[in-house]
């Protein structure tokens, strides 16, 4: 049954990365890497900065390889979407998962493709012209939140399925989603830590996912299921670990390299233990 | 709405949980590997052969469950493939195997939990209401094979069919309504 599992959570956890961060950095990135910013990142790396371990000379990472962020998140979905070919018992007929615009399984793909289209595009401009095309991330980012919500949206039709048909569903993958991409946003330019747009984005995903993890614990007990082990294990290493990293980097406590890194880890590892709690519930006998 | 709309009225009164319905199904429809397109649950939900109730008033019955051919069904609406599908002459819901990726969405959407995974083919396969029996003007095999009577079959659009007549009495009633799904199969 685990391995009936495994390409749900892979497909869930990987594009769940890639749109959280498309989501997160369209709110967080602006500030980071729009026109005058980039002097006001330079001045935080060169002042305060040296503090927590940034170099005086380096800037954002995220304007020293615009590309990066759009290689890495294509990558994610990318490797997101091969596990879901192998949930599927004929996967050489996926193209017939797209017959029926009314079903949630072909809405995720038609966002997927969307999301992987706005990625590349993002990708090759920032390649050519050396720079990040915000436009194009806020359209990412909103991409990105249609596909979470049908994901979410996917779980939550299963009428034969107690514990997915449930109100805490559709806000357990989006707010996991955007505490997953916030940890990635971390890790691809931990120095975005210092200023404090991303680490505040980090606490509040964190926040917003331990509410969820809640009512989703709450939702279980009331249909006679129990994942409270794994929904408090999840709860510490997402929303606690990954905001007190979030804020030990923020403050200068911790190097911003490990701290996005830290975040990262984290916050996957908190996701990835609630999406094994919620699928175990809904899929083991 | 389709020109017939098949259906079942299933007594748990009468059903006496010896599950010939089920192997008969099993059997006669040749049902794959580890399928099974038609199963019996505890009425109350509870575990199966268990008496419950408080003493003197237990009890110990039984819900055969199988596809409910709903009206609105759940499976097609949501196949990304529309692999599942309704007849509209018959009412009958059944899947294309050809076309199904088996993604098993449809055993998720589905409150009866119906569509049951062939794990030898590796598509889904499900309940047809055995309809090239009932083409021929023969029941189910699950209703034939029912050594209690418990099940009775017929053209829920035809007042003048038995299982017409006995929803008409009033006493059976859809299985978990609340799904919104219309179903065919009604138990008394």
């Amino acid at each position: 049954m685990f391995a009936e599992l495994l390409p749900l959570l892979a497909f869930t956890t990987f594009a769940g990365l890639a749109a959280g961060a498309y989501a997160i950095d369209a709110v967080c990135g602006n500030a980071r890497v729009g026109g005058g910013s980039a002097a006001h990142g330079g001045a935080a790396a060169g002042s305060g900065g040296e503090a927590a371990g940034i170099p005086a000379n380096a800037a954002s990472d995220a304007l020293a390889r615009p590309w990066l962020f759009p290689l890495v998140c294509l990558v994610l979905l990318g490797v997101g979407l091969c596990g879901t070919l192998a949930h599927l018992g004929q996967p050489l007929r996926f193209l017939n998962g797209m017959s029926n615009p009314g079903s949630m399984i072909a809405q995720e793909a038609y966002w997927s493709i969307a999301f992987g289209a706005v990625i590349l595009v993002d990708l090759v401009l920032a390649w050519r012209k050396g720079a990040v095309a915000r436009p194009v991330r806020w359209v990412g980012g909103l991409v990105a939140l249609g596909l979470m919500a049908v994901t979410g949206l996917a779980y939550c039709k299963s009428l034969g399925l107690p514990a997915w048909n449930g109100a805490a569903t559709i806000p357990l993958f989006v707010l996991g989603d955007l505490a997953l991409g916030a940890g990635l946003c971390a890790l691809l330019d931990g120095k975005a830590l210092r200023d404090g747009h991303l680490a505040a984005a980090n606490v509040a995903a964190g926040v917003a996912f331990a509410t969820v993890l809640c009512a989703f614990g709450l939702h279980l007990a009331r249909i006679g299921l129990d994942a409270t082990g794994l929904l408090v294990a999840a709860g510490i290493a997402g929303p606690v670990g990954a905001s007190v990293a979030a804020a030990a980097a923020r403050t200068g406590k911790l190097p911003v390299s490990a701290g996005g890194i830290a975040v990262c880890v984290l916050a996957t590892v908190g996701v990835v233990l609630a999406r094994i709690a919620f699928f175990a519930a809904g899929m083991l006998p | 709405m389709t020109q017939k709309r098949y259906g079942m009225v299933i007594d748990t009164q009468h059903c006496v949980g010896c599950q010939t319905c089920t192997v008969s199904c099993k059997i006669s429809n040749e049902v794959p590997g580890g399928a099974h397109w038609n199963h019996l649950e505890s009425l109350d939900g509870e575990v199966l052969y268990q008496a419950t109730g408080t003493f003197p008033r237990t009890v110990v019955a039984f819900r055969p469950l199988l596809c409910n051919h709903c009206d609105n069904p759940a499976c097609a609406s949501n196949c990304p493939t529309g692999a599942m599908h309704k007849d509209p002459e018959t009412g009958i819901v059944s899947v294309n195997e050809d076309v199904c990726i088996a993604c098993g969405y449809c055993g998720w959407v589905c409150p009866y939990g119906a569509p049951s995974m062939n794990d030898v083919d590796r598509v889904m396969s499900k309940c047809t209401f055995c309809a090239e029996r009932v083409a021929q003007g023969a029941e189910p095999y699950c209703v034939a094979s029912c050594p209690a009577n418990a099940r009775v079959f017929g053209d829920l659009n035809d007042p003048e069919s038995e299982a017409s007549k006995l929803l008409q009495e009033g006493h059976a009633k859809p299985y978990l309504p609340e799904a919104g799904t219309h179903p065919s199969v009604y138990y008394i």
